[in-house]
């Protein structure tokens, strides 16, 4: 697979993650290209190859990506604290997901839903069902047993469910 | 219930994330092949940084002083520049004889760079691999008007991203 198929399949998922650490996509893409220069760093460092990554390199991509977006985060509130605060609240969830015109409220409140999640649950869900990863790998790559990880989903999927419910109860 | 979470699950996984942009895919493709061709560009800067090259780190880190030189000598032409050619306000209603003491001037400007933040490796413009410097400054301008004896100063919080060549090794 070249690069362009590769980040095809996989950079929506990635991009997708970078965004849970992030106020803005034009963020989130920095977050994802340092993440990915951290990547290729330590695999140069490690075994000294670099190009498109294997299946197999997806967990440690996701975690350098989240470590990028939070260095990011980090610089951004050291310098304007207050500013970061504001532009947390508003993160913007509306264009998480591609969506045609009949089911573009549908993947709104789903994106909406899903920003109200818990970080740690979150993340698995979009480990787990964007980036294609088991528990196994996600488990490792968070540094939590694999029990732990389908615990969160299935933590997530319920509170989504919830979420969902409540607000087509309130239409 | 478990029916109703597979629903969900199947509906979630048919949603698409929005994909990175074509610039983002752009820029990425780069860093990876130039990577795969040398060891990757990031290995290499982290050689270069941590390493055992510290001559030319030297001469990196001499570069990014010259190029900070440049840039404030530049600002203090562009800032002298824009003294003399600044509009003088003048009261409305009044003739310019009749206002010439109310007039208000610029008395001094400066330009001070109070931070820098590296923001590690990136790709210039011209796709080669650079360190991305940001520039924290701050643009003062004093003004006076003589006639009134009032004054005030602006100052403008301004913000400059540099990119500093990495050698290619």
């Amino acid at each position: 697979m070249n690069w362009t198929e590769w980040f095809q399949e996989h950079g929506p998922g990635l991009l997708l993650y970078a965004r849970q650490w992030t106020p803005s996509r034009t963020e989130a893409e920095e977050a994802l290209q340092d993440g990915f220069v951290r990547f290729w760093r330590s695999r140069a460092a490690r075994d000294g190859t670099g190009g498109v990554p294997s299946d197999t390199d997806l967990p440690r991509l996701f975690v350098a990506i989240k470590h990028a977006a939070f260095d990011r985060g980090r610089r951004r509130r050291r310098r304007h604290e207050r500013e970061a605060a504001a532009a947390e609240q508003l993160y913007d969830r509306n264009g998480w997901f591609e969506a045609t015109a009949p089911g573009a409220e549908r993947a709104r409140r789903i994106g909406q839903a899903l920003g109200e999640l818990p970080a740690e649950q979150r993340e698995v869900i979009v480990m787990k069902i964007w980036g294609g990863l088991t528990f196994r790998q996600i488990g490792e790559a968070l540094r939590i047993p694999q029990n732990t990880a389908a615990s969160r989903y299935r933590y997530a999927l319920a509170a989504l469910r919830r979420e969902l419910q409540r607000e087509d109860a309130t239409r | 219930m478990k029916d109703d979470l597979s629903r969900l699950e199947q509906e979630l996984a048919q949603l698409r994330p929005r994909s990175p942009g074509a610039d983002c895919e752009r820029r990425l493709r780069r860093i990876s092949t130039e990577g795969a061709a040398s060891g990757t560009a990031a290995a290499d800067s982290r050689r270069f940084m941590f390493g055992r090259f510290w001559g030319r780190r030297v001469a990196v880190l001499g570069a990014a002083a010259l190029v900070l030189l440049a840039i404030r000598v530049s600002m203090l032409l562009r800032d002298n520049a824009g003294g003399e050619e600044e509009a003088v306000p003048v009261a409305a209603g009044t003739s310019t004889e009749q206002v010439e003491g109310n007039e208000a001037g610029v008395v001094a400007t400066g330009t001070v760079l109070y931070a820098m933040a590296n923001e590690g490796t990136a790709l210039a413009e011209n796709g080669l691999p650079a360190t991305r410097v940001r520039l924290y400054l701050l643009e003062r301008a004093s003004w006076e008007t003589p006639g009134a004896r009032t004054s005030f100063e602006i100052v403008r919080p301004r913000e400059e991203v540099v990119y500093i060549p990495l050698p290619v090794l």
